[in-house]
């Protein structure tokens, strides 16, 4: 398996050649350490690379939240299908491989300067928006940099941060200021917010994107209905004519629909779902390993949650084999309360695992002096598995003696009412491209996603300076004391690293996954082909 | 009866106003405004300031209620917060698939429900009769979440026979149409059907059993008319009634078989608009909800009002 | 004729001892449910989820492997205890409501019809769902919520029967001996109306516990671990798909009882018609 996975890296990486200098590529790329995971997982890829992909064809995905806030501006997605509205109607710089890598799309080659803070990107020429203007720098600089913009409002507005200027150096390169170093750009421009669009647009009602689709139908909250683009740069893509997306937000509904074959793709399966598609004739269950978690997180600004003797018993108070085995079926791996996957080359194995513990929990709690005080966890059905993570703690916190209550917040203002508002509640988190972008989001003072409240100097520090780290070793160092930090603060509970676990028509041929999101890392409609 | 309908459509214009005052206050005490829960996750405090400037929610309350209804007044029900479309755009799609599911759910439920109680009511305390009640009173009785769910596990997971989800695909056929909303269609009818099948079993029988039937029979008419003429005009007025507050909950209470069936309707748009607190989405949706049922109970109190048998049962019996 | 009576009152008594037996379980199953689970209804008894029935496990395990009996009981406790305190509450207010409204007329009637023709023309689910989101779920929430809504429909019922006994003489004649309106209400109309208040008491009650669990099948329910029958059937609705009776037996449970309070009320119904023809 080792070899596998080496094999792997290095084609990962020898495949990327553009840009960043082998030697570095090899050290700078975290790439989510996903590289490992899935030659590990031995994963059955749908659609055999030798098998020639057939044109036409309709593709229809039900997507698990409906809204009504739908949309094509990539500042404000916040939902897989708005990803995926994204992905088949813009284009990107670059795109991650199967690997966790960065691959040229609109961007050609990259290539830095010494210490990673200037990039030059050589841009594809001839590239046409759909209303058939010619896509140029301006329009990229745009769609950077309008994510700076207040009236934007947008979700990448830390992410931008750290970017000085855009602007172009002759006819087809453009040139990407830092103001610290960083070596994982390549990856960062190619993240969701980051889709080309063309410039001076602020209203997205009716996108004009580079992508693989056009708009033919757009109701928020009911169904989009895209077409192909006749016009897309990439040669005889996309495969399929039609693709459409509406939403059945009731998981067994939704696996329902994909068994009776009225749709072809479904985003999350739950539950005996899960075994009823893997049962199915038509379909299957298409999962993809990743480091997307589910988390109790404690605020440690405020009481009683700053106990760290009580949060340290909450750790002890979850069964992490049970959470796998009952709530996740199996698709997802043990995790030790903090975010690095045991799979990555960064993990720490020093760090003891944690388990089940009732001894351990009581000694804790005799030390916090809690007593029979009522503590409070909020959990919601808009955190995925929380209800039922919640639940099993719950349970073993009453063997232990510890009066713990579930609160099941709403859904709907869970993000801006609970989340970081309450001691104790359950956070929902995808993985990020690079876990340096998910550290600086989620652990960084003053982050809006640190919603523990957690400032820690020595963790800042090592944050920021193993962005531009360049020695393996040192940044191994750096990653391993990351990760003993956020493990013995107790400010968070990290019971199991869950799949996406999504369900595919057997159809539909040409999807690999990707390990940020379901369904190839949401970006899939310019290569997958119906069978047939 | 013209100054009784003048009345009531005054009324009814009061009640839909105290309904959008209602709801507009609803919606502000909701935890959460729109700009933040439009920006999810992701919302730092300036982009949430930023977006709320943009949407004009700065404004004190009142001021947006009342530029919304001078806007309702001159016919235009304003535009949805979130997705920046005209809301009666929005509502078009929904309106149009609530009113079908609920029309075609009236339409079969509705006269197998009157013909149903009818006969049970005529043959009241025969097997017949004891039996169809039972099951009546059992279909009424279920939670339609089962009714749904069975029915989606039995003839579209196993026999394959239906589609699991209610998706209406634009340009879709009459067939595809027929059979994307026969499951959800069947999971109405039998709770619609037994629930009004139960009640006009019971105002017939109780009909039956008053003195000018009786008299009726002394006069020598088949009980076949009995049943059909006297009764049946003596019970339009209660059975409007229970028929309007039928289609009522068909147009806004199915919330339950929406979600089941994965069918885009009214329902649904003003759970989705309130939970992102969209509020001109959520006033539209609250007022045809609203409208619906008290126009329906106006309807259902005219139709009393001309079938009423202190006035006419007794022109009937001299008609006899 | 007489025929018909008698079949039709051997029928009754079937009826009615049937909803008597099927009340009376939950009552007692509701009552002594802490003393008669095999387990705590939160405890993990398989290791699988949805396990097969086995002795001790009578019915399976729920989703998370708990067992589903002592789940089945406690949530009998919850869903009861809660839809008989929102009933109650209900006919509290609007029989108050109702018959004042009656008695008094004028303005007092005329603001408390429309306040009752709002609430009545608002749907329940949606005004719930509102509600539930604005407060969050609990116990208190819900209860109060069925409450409020269900007295709409109740002050209806108590105003239309007060405003039939308003006319009456033995109201004039005490209104003339000038009692107050409260002797009235209670010592006068009350004994008057309490039967058919009585039935409609049921019919609400068999109301209230399919709107609770509507709401707590579409997750709106009380905190868990607690689960009332509709939390039931929406937890474990995955298990149906792969034949686990699970979702099966609350929903039983919560057509059963509706249906006994149903019969319970038919055969009032009956008895009073009997009563009057007699």
């Amino acid at each position: 398996m080792s070899d596998e996975t080496d094999k792997a890296k290095q084609n990962g990486h020898a495949e990327t050649g553009a840009g960043l200098p082998h030697v570095s590529r090899r050290m700078f790329n975290m790439g989510l350490l996903s590289s490992s995971m899935i030659a590990a997982s031995g994963l059955p890829i749908i659609g055999s690379a030798l098998a020639a992909p057939t044109r036409g064809g309709t593709v229809r995905l039900a997507a698990n939240q409906q809204s009504t806030n739908d949309t094509f501006d990539s500042a404000k997605y916040v939902k897989g299908d708005d990803y995926i509205r994204g992905t088949s109607v813009f284009s990107y710089l670059t795109r991650l491989d199967e690997q966790g890598n960065p691959q040229p799309e609109v961007a050609r080659s990259w290539e830095p300067n010494e210490n990673a803070t200037r990039w030059a990107f050589k841009i594809r020429p001839g590239i046409m928006f759909s209303d058939g203007t010619k896509l140029s720098i301006d329009d990229i600089a745009f769609s950077i940099l309008r994510h700076k913009e207040e009236k934007v409002a947008s979700s990448a507005k830390q992410l931008v941060g750290n970017i000085k200027s855009v602007a172009a150096d002759g006819p087809d390169t453009m040139v990407i200021e830092l103001e610290t170093p960083d070596v994982d750009l390549p990856v960062l421009v190619g993240i969701f917010q980051f889709a080309i669009v063309k410039k001076g647009t602020y209203d997205f009602a009716k996108p004009i994107g580079t992508g693989p689709f056009v708009v033919k139908e757009f109701q928020p909250g009911i169904r989009t209905v895209l077409v192909r683009n006749p016009t897309y740069w990439k040669e005889g893509r996309p495969y399929i004519d039609q693709f459409e997306i509406f939403f059945i937000p009731d998981a067994a509904a939704r696996a329902n629909a994909l068994l009776s074959g009225d749709v072809d793709m479904i985003i999350e399966l739950r539950g005996s779902g899960i075994e009823e598609v893997a049962k199915s004739s038509n379909a299957s269950v298409f999962v993809t390993p990743s480091t997307r978690y589910t988390a109790i997180q404690a605020a440690v600004d405020r009481a009683p949650s700053n106990n760290q003797d009580l949060n340290l018993a909450l750790a002890y108070l979850v069964d992490r084999k049970r959470v796998l085995d009952t709530v996740l079926r199996g698709y997802g791996t043990i995790a030790n309360d903090h975010p690095i996957g045991p799979k990555s080359p960064y993990f720490n194995s020093a760090l003891p695992q944690r388990t089940l513990d009732t001894d351990k929990a009581k000694f804790h709690l005799q030390k916090s002096g809690v007593g029979q005080a009522k503590i409070e966890v909020s959990v919601s059905d808009g955190v995925l598995y929380s209800v039922d993570i919640g639940q099993l703690m719950q349970r073993e916190a009453s063997r232990a003696g510890l009066n713990l209550e579930l609160r099941r917040e709403p859904a709907d203002s869970y993000w801006s009412a609970v989340a970081g508002k309450r001691p104790y509640f359950a956070t929902n988190f995808h993985p990020r491209p690079t876990y340096n972008m998910l550290l600086n989001l989620a652990w960084r003072k003053g982050a809006v996603w640190n919603f523990s409240h957690y400032e820690n100097d020595n963790l800042e520090k090592l944050i920021i300076d193993s962005r531009a780290t360049l020695d393996p070793a040192k940044r191994k160092q750096q990653y391993d004391e990351i990760q003993a930090i956020i493990y013995n603060s107790g400010a968070m509970v990290l019971p199991c690293f869950l799949n996406y676990v999504d369900g595919v028509s057997n159809k539909i041929k040409g999807l690999t996954p990707i390990p940020v999101g379901s369904l190839g890392g949401f970006n899939f409609t310019d290569r997958i082909w119906l069978e047939g | 009866m013209l100054s009784f309908i003048l009345k009531r459509v005054l009324q009814t214009i009061v009640l839909l106003l105290a309904v959008s005052i209602l709801v507009f206050i609803g919606c502000e005490i909701l935890p959460g405004d729109v700009a933040q829960v439009a920006l999810g996750q992701f919302a730092t405090e300036d982009n949430v300031r930023a977006l709320r400037l943009e949407l004009g929610l700065d404004r004190p309350a009142y001021e947006r209620y009342l530029s919304w209804l001078v806007g309702i007044l001159q016919g235009d029900w304003g535009q949805s917060i979130t997705t920046k479309t005209p809301v009666a755009t929005m509502l078009s799609e929904r309106l149009w698939n609530t009113g079908l599911l609920a029309l075609v759910t009236t339409v079969v439920a509705v006269p197998l429900a009157l013909v149903l109680g009818l006969l049970m009511a005529v043959g009241a305390g025969r097997t017949w009769d004891r039996s169809a009640s039972i099951v009546v009173l059992g279909l009424s009785a279920t939670p339609e979440f089962l009714i749904g769910s069975l029915a989606v596990l039995l003839f579209a997971v196993q026999l394959r026979w239906l589609p699991a989800v209610a998706y209406l695909s634009p340009g879709s056929g009459f067939s595809q149409t027929a059979r994307a909303l026969f499951l959800p269609v069947l999971t109405l009818v039998i709770v619609v059907t037994a629930q009004i099948a139960r009640m006009t079993r019971a105002i017939i029988a109780n009909l039956l059993t008053q003195p000018f039937v009786e008299m009726a029979v002394l006069k020598g008419v088949p009980s076949r008319r009995i049943v059909g003429v006297h009764a049946l005009i003596n019970a339009v007025g209660p059975l409007a009634n229970i028929v309007a507050l039928n289609i009522a909950y068909l147009v806004s209470g199915v919330v339950v078989v929406e979600t089941i069936f994965a069918y885009p309707g009214l329902a649904g748009l003003m759970i989705n608009a309130v939970q992102a607190r969209d509020l001109p989405v959520v006033q539209a949706c609250a007022l045809i909800f609203c409208a619906t049922y008290v126009i329906m109970i106006l309807v259902a109190d005219i139709l009393a009002h001309l079938y009423d048998p202190r006035s006419n049962a007794q022109a009937a019996m001299e008609k006899l | 004729m007489l025929n018909v009576a008698a079949v039709q009152r051997r029928g009754i008594r079937l009826t009615l001892w049937f909803s008597i037996l099927i009340i009376g379980i939950c009552a007692l199953v509701a009552i002594f449910g802490p003393w008669i689970v095999p387990h705590d209804p939160t405890e993990f008894v398989t290791d699988e989820p949805f396990g097969r029935p086995q002795v001790g496990i009578w019915l399976g395990s729920d989703y998370l492997g708990r067992d589903l009996l002592s789940r089945l009981i406690d949530g009998t406790r919850t869903t009861l205890v809660m839809a008989l305190v929102a009933t109650v509450l209900a006919h509290l207010l609007g029989d108050c409501l109702g018959l004042l409204a009656a008695l008094r007329g004028g303005w007092v009637d005329a603001v408390i019809s429309r306040i009752a023709d709002l609430i009545l023309s608002l749907p329940k689910i949606i005004v719930g769902l509102v509600i539930v989101a604005a407060l969050g779920s609990s116990v208190l929430v819900i209860v109060m919520l069925a409450a409020v809504v269900y007295a709409a429909g109740v002050f209806r019922i108590a105003r239309a029967l007060g405003s039939d006994l308003v006319g009456m003489d033995f109201i004039k004649v005490a209104k003339s001996r000038g009692e107050g309106p409260g002797w009235i209400l209670f010592s006068e109309i009350f004994p008057h109306v309490a039967q058919p208040l009585a039935a409609d008491f049921a019919i609400r009650m068999s109301f209230a516990i399919l709107f609770m669990s509507s709401l707590s099948f579409l997750g709106l329910g009380v905190q868990p671990p607690l689960a009332d029958w509709g939390g039931l059937v929406r937890e474990n609705l995955g298990g149906l798909a792969g034949g686990s009776l699970a979702p099966i037996f609350p929903a039983m449970a919560i057509a059963v009882t509706s249906i006994a309070l149903n019969l319970l009320v038919d055969n009032i119904g009956e008895q009073q018609l009997q009563k009057k023809g007699a």
